[in-house]
Parts: structure tokens; C-alpha cells; sequence
């Protein structure tokens, strides 16, 4: 993931659109579903739009948002180095101030050290429970974890992965409830739920798969990059948000996958829609999601090739 | 045994930021039985780093053995084999393995290879001896305690899949590979894909029998590496030119009862970002048809263990 703490508290709650043929429900709590829409470019800011982070050199992906001190959000990166050995990965920070605001310049915060990391890190998904962050990260095949008392500048490793054979997390925590989701070799997305952050029971079936039988659905051939969050709402009640990329279509010679962005949503953490209408809630080309909801506004960030290197972009809700 | 994977790409080395992670090097894999001396299917780049690795081994005093099994003599398959360390030192053994062609000795196409104008040191003049053994389809013989059997691809010029059994347990190698179906592809250059008539009796009914001898050849494989270079929509355009998709590798993965599937001989222009949704879709394609394999795809670095090998077995043979 990518998905920041939430408890936020958001006014509305609605409901999505009728459902059609190509799954998805009417039922859906749709707070956090968007749209968000790419920030347009203005030349009148230093912000290069729609890129928040964008670097000739490394590759980057794969963000976490949180909410800064002071307002503005903290985002957390993968940077893939260029040098050898190749392909090593690792995480880092950068603040923004507003929206409209270049970021200060990025710091480096997890480098891979563990055998079982395997030289890469990344994938940063993170919580606050109290006053620790919580991250989870990719590391080799599993999922690790890390805590922060100092506001993200610095952090420690747990000893061991908190998850085998998965990769991708994404995070999200109510106060009681832990639900890390992640890619495996299924091919879909899975679920793990756990009541302390560390011992996670992994659900038994995934729960966002390629719809394989529409053609025209934007996550036909493929799915990945799931991002949660625990949405609180003005009511009292809450919902899990499920952020995820969407491939409608296998690349073809030198394309790169043109993955969008969707949603689905579960009252109960267990039971998961899909957004109504076969629709993604952030158009192509968008992968990697990461959602930071404050008030009755959100933002997202997310990873786009932006001239021949990946970078992240921000999009936000009207 | 233990797998360890040094270059998994086709046709062409691709170095560069967007191959990082699976890496650019072409056609090699290291088998190491237990105990014994590696066994190296196919030199292309890979063989390279390999040859180094080995140097820290007995072959960096002259006193190592190391047999290489060659699907086929296609350049992304043989292309580092001149600049493979062993062979540089006195005392060293090899022994090359490879299919019979009609014209020309196996020695005279590596010996040709080496030619001026094309490399300044000739065949002749390597300090490691070097012995080369041809083989016919369906020939099964033992390297140590290894047992190697072989049958022919449907590929221009003919490539030939390795199955090896040792340590309890078996890897098979399939590259490069069209599949059975649309066209047969022997001795001669094909220059187009072909009509989408109907093939010959004849015909249809060996590439049947082709595909029934690797499927046997497969049958109940720990491991089956397999040429995957196309995507459907690639495949569609270049029948011809003798790849597979991962849908064909997952199907004969199925037929045969393999334990992990691996994609490999990945296309030079596909990035890791497209890798991985290539990854994700073939593994939710299995997944949806209820196969009960795993799917991986091969990056350089990447290391299984396989049988009753600890995976703490000595490197460096007796």
C-alpha cells in the first residue's frame, strides 16, 4: 500500500451506481472511490504537474502518503538505483507543503540489510497506531516491518518478515483491526487480517482478481499494487477502502502496461465490492496507488512513466 | 540441486535501467547437484559472470570440470561463451552438449565462432580442454550422478529441451520453443507467418508427436523453465519465429503435473514493469483454471533450491 492512517472523518458516505454486467455492486460505500483526476500543469508553480517526484536518473515508484505537520502530506518512495549491483532498491522520504509546492529535497530512510530483503526494499505502506509509524515494505519475497517514533526520519527493522511469499502490501489499521493486502502467486490480490500488527492470518481465497471475462474491463489481463485504508465517516461507522492497479491489456513489443487505478470497498473487512460501472477511479496511465483523505478531500499519488523514467504523479478528488 | 539463474533473456543482450530487475543478460542456467560439478545449460551472456563465479572455485586453479548443455546454437544461446574464465585456464574440463546438425560437427560451429575477424583468440588456442559430444533426440545419458534426457523443440534449426534428474529431484529446460500448433518449424528459413489454412495431416501429426514427447519429458518436473517470449498478441504476428506464450507454457505445465512453472527467455524489449503484469496475468490464468503449480519468472540472481539439497551442500565438488 501505500494508504496513509485514516482516521479521518468524512461527511459523506454514497453509495455507487447500478451495477452492470461486469461485477462490481450497488451497495458500495463509496467514500475514497474518487475520481481523482491527474493535477493539471500550471505554469504558474513550481510544481512540475502532475509530477510530484521525478528524477532523470532513478526510477520511481510504489508511494506512501501521510499527512505532514503543519499541512501538506509526507510521501515515502521506491527509488530503483541505476549502479551496480542492479536493481537494488530502497525507500525514500520527501515532504510537500502544498499541493502547488515542489517537495524538499528526497532522503533516504530503509536500505535493504537483510539477507532475507535480498538488496531490495520498497513498496513502503504505512499506519500510525498512537504515536509510532508503522511501515510495512517488499523485501526479497516477503513483507517486512518497521517502526518510527520520530515521525518517519528514522527507522527500525523488525527481525524477521512479517509475511512469506507475498509482496506488494498494502496497509491499513482501525484501531483494532489490521488488514495488510498484497500480491502472491495467485495472481490476484490477497488479504491478511491480523489483531496485533505482527501475526497475520492470511484469508483463504484473494479477494480483487482479473476479470477475466470482459474483455473491456479495465482490469481484464491483470491486477497489482493494492493500497488500503480504514475510511471513518461522520456517521460513526467506517468502511476498508481498496485502492489497486487495473491492467485492461498484456503489453505488446515495447509498450509499457497501461495499468488505471481501482476501488473497491468492504464493510466488514471480509467481504469486498467493486466499484459499480466497470470504471476506474484514476485513469491511465496510473499504477501504484497510494490515498491520503483529509476532510472531505483526497489525494492520490501514484507512479507513471513521465519522459523515460517512472515517476510519481498526484491526482485529487474535485 | 540447487538452480541458480545467470541470464534469462532472448535474442539479444539488454542492459539498461528498464531490465534491471530481471536483468539483460541472454540464455543461462547454472544446475548444481549436490556435491558435484555445474552442469550449465546454455552460454549465452549469463556465462559470463558465471565463468567469474567459478573462478573462485576449483576452475581458478585449473582443476575444475563443468559440463554445458546447448539447446541450440542460435547466437543468444552460445554468444558468451568466448568469454567464459575456464576456459582461459589450463587443466580445466569441459564438455559440451549439443544437438547433431546434418552439415557441420558441433566443434566446427563453436570453432567458427571464434574466427578471425570475429574474435582474436581461435577455438584452438583455449588452455582448458574441451570435448564435444553430439546428441539426437531422445538420447538419455549421465553426467555424474545426474541423469540427462533430451527431445527436440519447435524451433528454426531445431532447439532441444533438457530434463535432469538428480538429488530427487527433476528440472526441465524448454528453450526455445513455438508451440505444436500452427506451424512446424525445421530447416528452413520462414520468412512470414503462415496462411491460417489447415496444416497437412503429416504435419499436424508430428508436431502432436513433438509435443507428447515434451510433455513426457516434463512429467511430474519439480521445475520447468520455459521459453515465454511472446504475449498472445505478439504471438499472432511472429509465429514463425518459434516462441511461446505463457499460456502454452502453463499447458503443458498442466498436462505434465509440474510443481513451478517458470518464465523465462523473457522478449529483449520487454521492461520489468511489463514483466511483472505478464508475471501477474499468467499466474491468475493458472490460478483461474485451477491449477495447482506455481509460477515464477526467471530474473538473474534468482537461486532454488530443488530435491533434498539443504540448500547448505558444498559449491565446490569433490
Amino acid at each position: 500500500m501505500r494508504l496513509a492512517p485514516l482516521a479521518l472523518a468524512l461527511s459523506a458516505c454514497g453509495f455507487g451506481l447500478a451495477d452492470d454486467s461486469s461485477g462490481g455492486r450497488d451497495d458500495l460505500p463509496l467514500s475514497g472511490a474518487g475520481p481523482f483526476k491527474k493535477l493539471a500543469f500550471d505554469g504558474d508553480t513550481p510544481l512540475e504537474e502532475p509530477w510530484l517526484s521525478t528524477d532523470p536518473v532513478f526510477e520511481l515508484s510504489e508511494p506512501a502518503l501521510m499527512p505532514r505537520a503543519g499541512g501538506g502530506l509526507t510521501a515515502y518512495v521506491t527509488r530503483e538505483g541505476a549502479a551496480e549491483p542492479a536493481g537494488d532498491t530502497t525507500i525514500w522520504r520527501l515532504e510537500q507543503a502544498a499541493l502547488d509546492q515542489l517537495p524538499d529535497a528526497a532522503v533516504e530512510v530503509l536500505v535493504a540489510d537483510r539477507p532475507w530483503e535480498e538488496g531490495h526494499v520498497g513498496a513502503p505502506a504505512i499506519v500510525a497506531e498512537g504515536d509510532t509509524l508503522v511501515m510495512f515494505y517488499a523485501g526479497g519475497t516477503g513483507i517486512g516491518r518497521a517502526d518510527s517514533t520520530d515521525g518517519g526520519r528514522t527507522w527500525t527493522k523488525w527481525p524477521a518478515p512479517i509475511l512469506t511469499d507475498a509482496t506488494s502490501p498494502g496497509l491499513a489499521y482501525d484501531g483494532a483491526t489490521w488488514l495488510l493486502a498484497f500480491v502472491d502467486g495467485s495472481g490476484g490480490i490477497g488479504l491478511a487480517r491480523s489483531t496485533d500488527g505482527h501475526a497475520f492470518e492470511r484469508a483463504a481465497a484473494p479477494i480483487v482478481v482479473p476479470r477475466a471475462d470482459d474483455p473491456k474491463a479495465f482490469d481484464h489481463a491483470a491486477v497489482a499494487a493494492p493500497a488500503l485504508g480504514w475510511i471513518e465517516e461522520g456517521t460513526g461507522r467506517g468502511h476498508w477502502a481498496l485502492w489497486y492497479a487495473g491492467l485492461k491489456k498484456l503489453p505488446v513489443g515495447t509498450d509499457a502496461p497501461l495499468y488505471a487505478i481501482g476501488y473497491a470497498a468492504s464493510w466488514d473487512g471480509a467481504s469486498w465490492s467493486l466499484l459499480a460501472g466497470n470504471r476506474p477511479v484514476t485513469a491511465a496511465p496510473a499504477s501504484d496507488p497510494a490515498v491520503l483523505l483529509q476532510g472531505n478531500h483526497g489525494v492520490m499519488a501514484f507512479a507513471a512513466v513521465n519522459g523515460r523514467r517512472r515517476a510519481i504523479g498526484l491526482a485529487v478528488t474535485p | 540441486m540447487k538452480v541458480r539463474f545467470w541470464g534469462v533473456r532472448g535474442s539479444i543482450p539488454v542492459p539498461g535501467p528498464s531490465t534491471n530487475r530481471y536483468g539483460g543478460n541472454t540464455s543461462c542456467v547454472e544446475v548444481r547437484p549436490r556435491g558435484a560439478w555445474p552442469i550449465i545449460i546454455d552460454a549465452g551472456t549469463g556465462i559470463r559472470r558465471l565463468g567469474k563465479a567459478l573462478m573462485d572455485e576449483r576452475f581458478g586453479d585449473g582443476s575444475g570440470t563443468a559440463h554445458i548443455l546447448i539447446s541450440h546454437t542460435h547466437w543468444d544461446h552460445i554468444q558468451g561463451m568466448p568469454f567464459f574464465s575456464p576456459l582461459y585456464r589450463a587443466g580445466n574440463k569441459l564438455h559440451v552438449f549439443a544437438r547433431q546438425r546434418g552439415d557441420t560437427h558441433l566443434q566446427a560451429v563453436f570453432a567458427s565462432q571464434t574466427e578471425d575477424p570475429y574474435f582474436p583468440v581461435p577455438l584452438s588456442a583455449l588452455e582448458a580442454s574441451i570435448e564435444f559430444h553430439e546428441l539426437v533426440e531422445g538420447n538419455r545419458f549421465a553426467i555424474d550422478k545426474t541423469l540427462v534426457t533430451c527431445t527436440r523443440l519447435n524451433h528454426p534449426w531445431i532447439a532441444m529441451a533438457y530434463r535432469l534428474d538428480c538429488d530427487g529431484a527433476a528440472v526441465v529446460y524448454c528453450s526455445d520453443t513455438a508451440p505444436f500448433s500452427d506451424i512446424l518449424l525445421e530447416h528452413e528459413f520462414i520468412s512470414k507467418p503462415p496462411t491460417g489454412e489447415p496444416l497437412p495431416k503429416a504435419i499436424a501429426d508430428k508436431l502432436a508427436a513433438m509435443r507428447a514427447s515434451l510433455v513426457a519429458l516434463c512429467k511430474g518436473a519439480d521445475l520447468l523453465i520455459y521459453d515465454t517470449q511472446f504475449t498472445i498478441d505478439e504471438y499472432k504476428l511472429r509465429p514463425h519465429w518459434g516462441h511461446s506464450t505463457p499460456e502454452d507454457a502453463i499447458a503443458i505445465a498442466r498436462e505434465a503435473g509440474v510443481k513451478t512453472l517458470c518464465l523465462y527467455h523473457h522478449a529483449p524489449m520487454r521492461s520489468d514493469e511489463a514483466q511483472d503484469a505478464i508475471l501477474m496475468a499468467a499466474r491468475w490464468s493458472a490460478k483461474s483454471h485451477g491449477d495447482g503449480f506455481n509460477v515464477i519468472a526467471a530474473h538473474e540472481g534468482l537461486e532454488l533450491v530443488l530435491g533434498d539439497d539443504d540448500g547448505l551442500a558444498p559449491v565446490v565438488a569433490p
